[in-house]
């Protein structure tokens, strides 16, 4: 944190925290009085301006990151899991332990993830696998089951108090006419490599084909020799790491608790829908939109109200394209 | 077309409930008296799941809507109960109308989706707005003289409430059941198996799913504003997403396609989780982990178990 502050006040003065992901922690002091300022003294600036897209987009990242895994588990396997923001919470708690009980943030950034994927093999052997192919509620009652097992042990774990992360790394760099965190562009550049890698993961690998054909068709994907239960069991991990490894990353932003999984389960269900279930990039291209959207609305409003008007926003797109706007293209 | 079965069972349930309150003490009956309110949410979801094919996640928003307008309509027509639920009613019939104008172009697991954006989207909201909601404190009942049809009635968590909650599930049960021998309920029942067929039929399927889906709403604003009336307060927690979750828990334990389980369920739930209260403070955990049980092995519930073992010996 102090790295973090050293280096921030040479272009701002820092102010009190607020409530929100990305805005909860320190906001540079014009963007308070611009919030403040109302009626025809409020005046928006660009920096002002500028700093709430970047943070937007930098968000979207994560959101990204997290909606891949709950947009894999449904395209694949067809079950809506409760659990997803969960995992992201305990990634956030893992990063909360080793950076107060460890010293170490780095640390977290591979524990969290191995730790997620490792637990979550069990959890798709006993509690998944025998929901797949069965009515969605089934899944959905499984999966909001874990929700409360993982809540309430981060609970016993953890506690009740919010926590805070440092960022590991302090400064900020000019970025579109505004000092902006340099962890934050880092954290935002490492999910952007990991929805890469992915990506490719995706495209240039025997797995990666495995699934694409699971997702397709299991039934065929069977028939062709493809082993459907790995695969599924690979993108169960991956999501779980996925998930894990974005709480860790957006620790040092926001106010960690047990129960922030809550908090981005809508958000992300929401860009997962507007991005078409089942396309990896309309889930990003969504999650960019809501991000900017949230980020610009942020300027005027208290972050909740700027968080419940940037999915307000995208109400006209359920509406219109219940399927997603970049359905077609998946 | 008729559960005769399952009308006998929760009928049964309810007048247990009623005969043993005496026997318990205020702060039981006032356990029951909750229990009741939330065998409302239970079916209602019964009602939005098996009949207007919409796995809804927000009914405990619906059901908190209730819960609000109850304790706003206070405010405003003073102590008469009649106008309080009634206030209940149309506050959860006019979110869920809402609701289902969205959901019912949505496929099913979109649905589910929306619902669960909507429940976020919802607690977020009420917890921000504090000055109407009262955010995690919530909002007390205004201190009034209630009244139910010109007679004085005391609310609260008390044996009274119990009996009026009953009589008034067990109406609403009854009229579901003389209901359910009806020629619209049998396109209803079409509408839910087979949505385009029942169109292609000549049948409004879209205007039949959101008419149930506006009745399930109507029954949880109704659960939402006996509950506001038995709690005498209504905190944001009630609209939350675990709320919506422990509603499909209980709709689940008692068997999801029977609104007839809900109380069941409800009872299970609740009355071991009062009692797991007295050994752990762990009930979340204990809860999740009877979900993931009743999803492996339950999937039907109490009510799916009879179904079961009657086509076991019909076979």
């Amino acid at each position: 944190m102090a790295g973090f502050a050293r280096g921030w006040v040479t272009s701002v003065t820092l102010v009190k925290p607020r409530a929100g992901l990305l805005t909860s922690r320190y906001e540079p002091e014009h963007l308070q009085s611009a919030m403040t300022a109302t009626g025809e003294d409020f005046l928006l600036d660009w920096p002002t301006l500028a700093f709430q897209i970047v943070n937007g987009v930098v968000w979207a990242m994560f959101l990204g990151l997290i909606a891949l895994g709950l947009n894999a588990i449904f395209g694949l396997l067809g079950l809506l899991n409760m659990a997803h923001g969960a995992v992201y919470a305990v990634g956030a708690v893992i990063a909360w332990y080793t950076v107060n009980r460890l010293g170490s943030f780095w640390l977290a950034v591979f524990a969290a993830p191995l730790a997620a994927g490792i637990a979550s093999i069990p959890v798709y052997r006993f509690v998944l696998r025998p929901t797949i192919g069965q009515d969605m509620m089934v899944g959905l009652v499984a999966t909001s089951g874990l929700l409360f097992v993982i809540n309430d042990t981060l609970l016993a774990l953890y506690g009740g108090s919010p926590g805070l992360v440092p960022p590991p790394i302090g400064g900020a760099v000019g970025i579109l006419g505004i000092y902006y965190p340099t962890y934050r562009l880092v954290a935002a550049m490492m999910a952007i490599a990991i929805l890469a890698a992915f990506w490719l993961f995706l495209r240039s690998t025997a797995i990666g084909l495995w699934i694409r054909c699971v997702a397709q068709s299991p039934t065929l994907a069977k028939a062709s020799g493809v082993p459907v239960e790995r695969v599924y069991l690979i993108i169960v991990v991956l999501s779980a790491a996925f998930a894990a490894l974005a709480g860790v990353l957006v620790a040092p932003m926001t106010t960690i608790s047990y129960q922030m999984g809550l908090s981005v389960l809508g958000p992300a269900f929401i860009v997962v829908v507007v991005g078409g279930l089942g396309s990896l990039g309309g889930a990003v291209a969504a999650a960019v939109i809501m991000g900017v959207a949230r980020g610009v609305f942020s300027v005027f409003l208290p972050p909740t109200y700027a968080e419940v008007c940037a999915i307000a926003l995208f109400l006209p797109f359920l509406y219109f394209r219940p399927n997603g706007i970049f359905r077609g293209r998946a | 077309m008729r559960d005769r079965v399952g009308i006998v069972t929760a009928l049964g349930v309810l007048a247990v409930l009623c005969a043993i309150a005496p026997l318990v003490g205020e702060f039981w009956s006032g356990v029951l008296a909750r229990c009741v309110s939330w065998m409302f949410l239970a079916i209602s979801f019964s009602l939005a799941y098996s009949y207007a094919n919409i796995p809804s996640v927000a009914q405990a928003t619906v059901f908190g809507a209730g819960a609000y307008a109850a304790v706003w309509a206070t405010s405003l027509v003073g102590g008469n109960m009649i106008l309080i639920m009634t206030a209940g009613v149309a506050a959860g019939a006019l979110i869920a109308l809402v609701f289902g104008a969205l959901l019912l172009k949505m496929s099913h697991s979109g649905a589910a989706i929306g619902t669960i954006i909507f429940a976020v989207t919802f607690s977020m909201l009420g917890n921000a707005a504090v000055a109407y909601t009262g955010g995690t404190d919530g909002l007390p009942m205004p201190a009034q003289a209630f009244h139910l049809l010109g007679m004085p009635f005391a609310v609260g968590p008390n044996i009274g409430m119990l009996l009026l909650g009953s009589a008034v599930l067990a109406a609403l049960l009854v009229a579901f059941w003389l209901f359910s021998g009806t020629r619209t309920w049998r396109v209803v029942r079409a509408v839910q198996q087979n949505a385009m067929r029942a169109q292609v039929l000549g049948y409004n399927a879209a205007g039949y799913r959101l008419a149930v889906f506006a009745v399930s709403g109507c029954v949880a604003g109704l659960g939402g504003a006996l509950y506001a009336l038995i709690s005498r307060h209504v905190a944001i927690e009630v609209v939350s997403l675990s709320m919506s979750l422990k509603s499909i828990l209980w709709a689940a334990v008692g068997g999801v396609t029977s609104i007839y389980g809900g109380p069941i369920g409800v009872l299970a739930v609740q009355l071991a989780s009062e009692l797991l209260l007295r050994w752990t403070v762990r009930v979340d955990l204990i809860i999740g982990l009877m979900l993931i049980a009743v999803a492996l092995w339950m999937p039907r519930g109490v009510m799916g178990l009879r179904r079961s073992r009657s086509s076991q010996q019909s076979q």
